[in-house]
């Protein structure tokens, strides 16, 4: 599986890498139009992106908007429901409406900083995203 | 708190002595470094070394004095560290300013007697010495780094702790940079979450206690609690960077717990 991670912190970016090799390769970028570039450029190709890890708080494009984008992107590629990526919401903000408004916007799970490895298998799996 | 040595052995041991008991401590490696320094931010008190290459610590503190008899500002506490315990240095260092003495090598005893009679506010018994800012690891969380949260991503993969810890610093000087420069609250607020996460994940627990107090503040619009809640996130940072090196966090993982007890145990 292909994994994009959006993280401005070079720190959990490195975690969030490291946790993931065993799952297959992983791009880090640290911005959200980054992400939004990258996530597309995949689609283009056809080989897009299975697992998109992304951080809220980052600069230019936060990772709410980043969320709403790639589904819009999806729907634009036909690639919706199940046929699109698994995001995951991996932040330091806890705060309920976040989290409602990130599932209202379909991202698959989300993870409180900091994330440790079990936790973080553990919701990988209940995605059914296992190591390669 | 600021400690003034060129000696980089020194400076771990004292800035980890200093740390323990709970001060927050910059690091200047010269008396020149030293002046400057404290004309950009307050301090509660210098230790000075005495012999340092560019300017020494009796021309730094003249240069301090003469600094504040212009400006008419108060008085900053200065304590010379000297490895000279010959006659007359403790009255060259008096003639030059400074407001006492200590020989090397320091002791934490005498470093908690020295913050107690010289930190404004806190008179004499010395402050309570605080649970050990760097430890093994087994015990309290009152502390301002836990090691186990490195030594768990070095379980994860080989070297890993390591390259974390080098990226994290990398970026910490580099936001502390901007935190000082930056206006805007909605950056600040942005800079001080990343650092928070950063810290989290590395164990620097009072970086990460700093960090959300700023963000809080920033993101409530408390223009009024932020300057000093930055002031306090700088010099944390400035503190984990002096405190938190390489080299000691490779011995932390690599050698076997040291002992609880030990005062030299950085």
């Amino acid at each position: 599986m292909r994994t994009l991670i959006a993280e401005d912190d070079p720190t959990c970016s490195l975690i969030l890498t490291s946790m993931l090799k065993p799952y297959g390769p992983t791009l880090a970028v640290a911005d959200g139009t980054s992400v939004i570039r990258e996530f597309t450029a995949a689609l283009v190709k056809q080989q897009p992106y299975d697992l998109v890890c992304l951080d809220i708080m980052m600069p230019e494009l936060d990772g709410q908007a980043c969320l709403r984008c790639i589904r819009e992107i999806e729907r634009g590629f036909a690639r919706e429901g199940r046929a699109g990526a698994r995001i995951l919401m991996i932040t330091g903000v806890a705060k309920p409406e976040t989290i409602f408004s990130a599932f209202r916007s379909q991202c698959d799970g989300y993870l409180v900083k900091p994330v440790d490895r079990a936790r973080f298998v553990a919701q990988l799996g209940e995605l059914e995203l296992t190591p390669a | 708190m600021l400690l003034v040595e060129d000696n980089e052995v020194n400076q771990r041991v004292g800035s980890a002595m200093l740390i323990r008991l709970g001060a927050r401590v910059v690091i200047a490696a010269n008396g020149r470094i030293a002046v400057t320094m404290t004309a950009q931010q307050r301090f509660d008190l210098v230790f000075m070394d005495c012999q340092m290459p560019e300017m020494d610590g009796y021309a730094a503190t003249e240069a301090i004095r003469a600094r504040e008899r212009l400006t008419g500002a108060a008085r900053l506490p200065i304590v010379a560290l000297t490895a000279n315990a010959m006659p007359g240095t403790r009255e060259q260092c008096l003639a030059a300013g400074m407001n006492d003495y200590v020989a090397k090598p320091i002791s934490a005893q005498e470093f908690a007697a020295m913050l107690g009679r010289w930190l404004p506010g806190s008179g004499s018994p010395p402050i309570p010495v605080r649970p050990a800012a760097v430890n093994d690891g087994t015990g309290d969380d009152d502390r301002a780094f836990d090691p186990r949260c490195l030594r768990k991503l070095e379980e994860m993969e080989t070297g890993l702790a390591l390259q974390i810890l080098t990226v994290f610093r990398a970026d910490l000087a580099q936001s502390l940079e901007t935190l000082t420069r930056s206006n805007g609250l909605a950056e600040i607020a942005r800079i001080a979450h990343k650092i928070k996460g950063g810290s989290a994940s590395i164990g620097a627990l009072a970086l990460r206690a700093s960090a959300s107090d700023l963000e809080q503040a920033a993101q409530a619009d408390d223009v009024a609690s932020c300057p000093r809640l930055l002031s306090v996130l700088v010099q944390a940072g400035h503190a984990f960077l002096a405190a938190i090196r390489p080299e000691i966090v490779s011995n932390l993982l690599h050698a076997p717990p040291p002992n609880r007890n030990d005062p030299c145990a950085p």
